[in-house]
């Protein structure tokens, strides 16, 4: 069975949610804030989400996991995040702005020099 | 709007000076070895011209001696000349009606250029700002769900580079997964940034950028800024270390180089230029006290020197709708008996007592209004108000002049020609030979012969009742015989009809300045 993928929040928000489960969704807001530091409308933002996805249901203002700790793994963002976010910026305004990505060997070269500058 | 788009335009041009000289002044810094933050500083001169059109005027500016009015919104704009302020409804010159774009001497294309100016700048400034704001969301949307770890740092898998977020409470957003020892100083780095509001003066340059878009030094100067903003903070970091972390710091640097997407509007850690910036850290060495003091008092001096404006020493060269004086003004009456003789006739007389239409002010003998049926012809003035109304025509019509010279509004005085002036006339003239059928409506020497016929019309509907004082009616039939020689001559001859007009038109500047006296 395939693993389900969470992002970093979410993983941390259903980390909550397991160890006090089931609990009242204004309880867990308020948890939220401590631990997290998410205002309201974040956590239930979250909560929405992850429940479109079945991996959590919040019924009668009670949220409970729907799946198991076992069963879940942590996303792999950077593939992700990569290809959406360099697909939207218009590449020509990617290249004059930002510095490009140093190659390999760019860094190697700085490295060189920062081991010599640091001797 | 045309009016703030040229304010812009000046300050814009006032900054650029400004910014290049400092473009230099940083080089210099640079090659020896100045802390940044001292370059980073003088960029505000660059933001205050900006945003701040007035300024001091003094002698030790440095801002170049330029006619620093060069954008001049008349010389640029149409400016549409509404008709002058007339009260006097003459038929006659309703039919030579002047086209309010007729009044213009320049070409078409020029115009219409000229005059969406202001609008394409409005549209590229609406959308920078667009653009930055869809940035702003863009980046809200990636951290709403970022997690604390400790008084106003948050962590987040959805971001590979440590940046700061936020304009009235900035947070410190770092990606997950950042080994401890790079932690420190990234987390350091970015205090530094928030200590010294960096994320307000980002917000502030960019707006700034969104309204001069269209000037690339601008451009230039904003992206030198953040290298120096940027700089001036590793060596914050580095000075707040006791020891030599130079190693550490730039590998830092280096790491995020290698791997990370860059964003255009937060700050981040691993942002632009990471090679310079590694350089620097590598060459930062503490400075002594006292070569950062001298090395301030000359900066201040540089700054105070841009803030300030050059004290004009150039007279506006485009003529304004105001009288220029005339020297010899006093000896006109002295030199002149006739214009003395009709100045009394003008002066002393009794309006009669009917009601024609014509409304005659009883203390300056001036016509302020004439009524009269649509339908019907305007009333002809009896006896003495002929005299009103020809003293009216002097002290507005007749000395408006719409010459060859200065057709896009009235002027009392009128210039002598110059070679700027033929090269214009050889234009229209041109023009006219290249297209033999369009009609000779266009341009200054259309102006001038409109003028002219009007003037003619205007001195016939009174010359019947000057007859009376044959001093006055002769000067009349002087200055009127100038005006037909006028309309006798065509474009190719524009310099002689020119002389004609200006005779006449002197003639009525002379009473004028008498009857003012």
């Amino acid at each position: 069975m395939e693993n389900l993928k969470l992002y970093d929040a979410e993983y941390k928000l259903m980390d909550i949610i397991w160890k006090l489960e089931p609990i009242n969704s204004t309880e867990l807001v308020k948890v939220c804030l401590e631990k997290l530091d998410w205002k309201k409308s974040t956590t239930y933002t979250v909560i929405r989400k992850l429940s479109k996805r079945n991996i959590l249901k919040n019924k009668d203002a009670m949220v409970m996991a729907l799946v198991k700790r076992q069963d879940v793994q942590k996303y792999k963002s950077e593939e992700l995040i990569e290809k959406s976010f360099r697909g939207s910026l218009p590449s020509f305004i990617a290249t004059f702005l930002q510095d490009k990505k140093l190659s390999k060997k760019e860094v190697e070269e700085i490295k060189k020099i920062i081991e010599e500058a640091t001797k | 709007m045309s009016q703030m788009f040229s304010t812009i335009l000046n300050m814009s041009l006032t900054a650029s000076y400004a910014a290049l000289i400092i473009i230099v002044v940083r080089l210099v810094l640079n090659f020896i070895r100045v802390p940044k933050i001292l370059s980073y500083v003088l960029w505000l001169v660059v933001l205050v011209r900006l945003i701040c059109p007035i300024s001091i005027e003094s002698a030790i500016s440095l801002v170049p001696q330029t006619n620093n009015e060069i954008i001049n919104t008349q010389s640029l704009f149409l400016d549409i000349t509404q008709d002058k302020t007339e009260v006097l409804s003459d038929n006659n010159a309703e039919q030579l009606e002047i086209k309010e774009s007729v009044i213009d001497s320049r070409p078409f294309y020029q115009i219409a250029l000229m005059n969406s100016l202001p609008f394409i700048w409005i549209i590229g400034m609406i959308g920078l700002l667009a653009y930055g704001i869809l940035s702003f969301i863009k980046v809200k949307r990636k951290v709403f769900a970022a997690t604390l770890i400790k008084e106003n740092i948050f962590e987040t898998d959805r971001i590979f580079a440590p940046f700061v977020f936020g304009i009235i409470n900035p947070k410190i957003y770092l990606p997950i997964n950042l080994c401890q020892s790079k932690l420190d100083y990234i987390i350091k780095h970015e205090q530094v940034h928030i200590k010294r509001k960096d994320h307000l003066i980002r917000l502030v340059a960019a707006i700034i950028l969104a309204i001069h878009w269209f000037n690339p030094i601008i451009w230039i100067s904003y992206f030198m800024m953040i290298n120096d903003m940027e700089m001036s903070c590793d060596e914050r970091v580095l000075k707040e270390h006791k020891e030599d972390i130079r190693n550490i710091y730039s590998n830092t640097l280096l790491s995020f180089a290698s791997n990370q997407i860059v964003y255009l509007k937060p700050l981040s850690f691993g942002e632009n230029n990471v090679r310079a910036r590694i350089k620097n850290i590598l060459r930062y060495k503490k400075p002594t006290i006292w070569f950062i003091i001298i090395v301030s008092i000359i900066l201040s001096g540089i700054a105070i020197g841009l803030l300030m404006n050059p004290t004009k020493q150039i007279v506006q060269d485009d003529p304004t709708p105001e009288t220029i004086e005339t020297n010899n003004e006093n000896t006109i009456e002295e030199t002149d008996p006739i214009l003395a003789e009709i100045k009394t006739i003008l002066t002393d007389f009794e309006l009669p007592d009917i009601d024609n239409g014509y409304n005659i002010n009883p203390i300056t003998k001036e016509v302020e209004s004439i009524s009269y049926h649509e339908n019907s012809e305007p009333p002809k003035p009896v006896g003495t108000q002929s005299l009103a109304h020809f003293k009216t025509l002097v002290l507005c019509e007749l000395t408006e002049h719409y010459s060859v010279l200065v057709s896009t509004y009235p002027v009392k005085e009128l210039p002598d020609i110059d070679d700027e002036d033929r090269e214009t006339m050889e234009y229209y003239m041109n023009y006219y030979k290249e297209n033999p059928d369009h009609e000779r409506d266009i341009g200054p020497w259309y102006c001038m012969i409109y003028d002219t016929k009007a003037n003619i019309a205007y001195i016939e509907r009174v010359e019947e009742g000057l007859k009376d004082y044959p001093v006055l009616y002769d000067w009349v039939q002087e200055a009127k015989s100038h005006y037909l020689k006028v309309t006798t001559y065509d474009i190719e001859e524009w310099e002689e009809a020119y002389k004609e007009y200006v005779e006449a038109g002197e003639m009525f500047n002379n009473l004028e300045k008498v009857l003012n006296e």
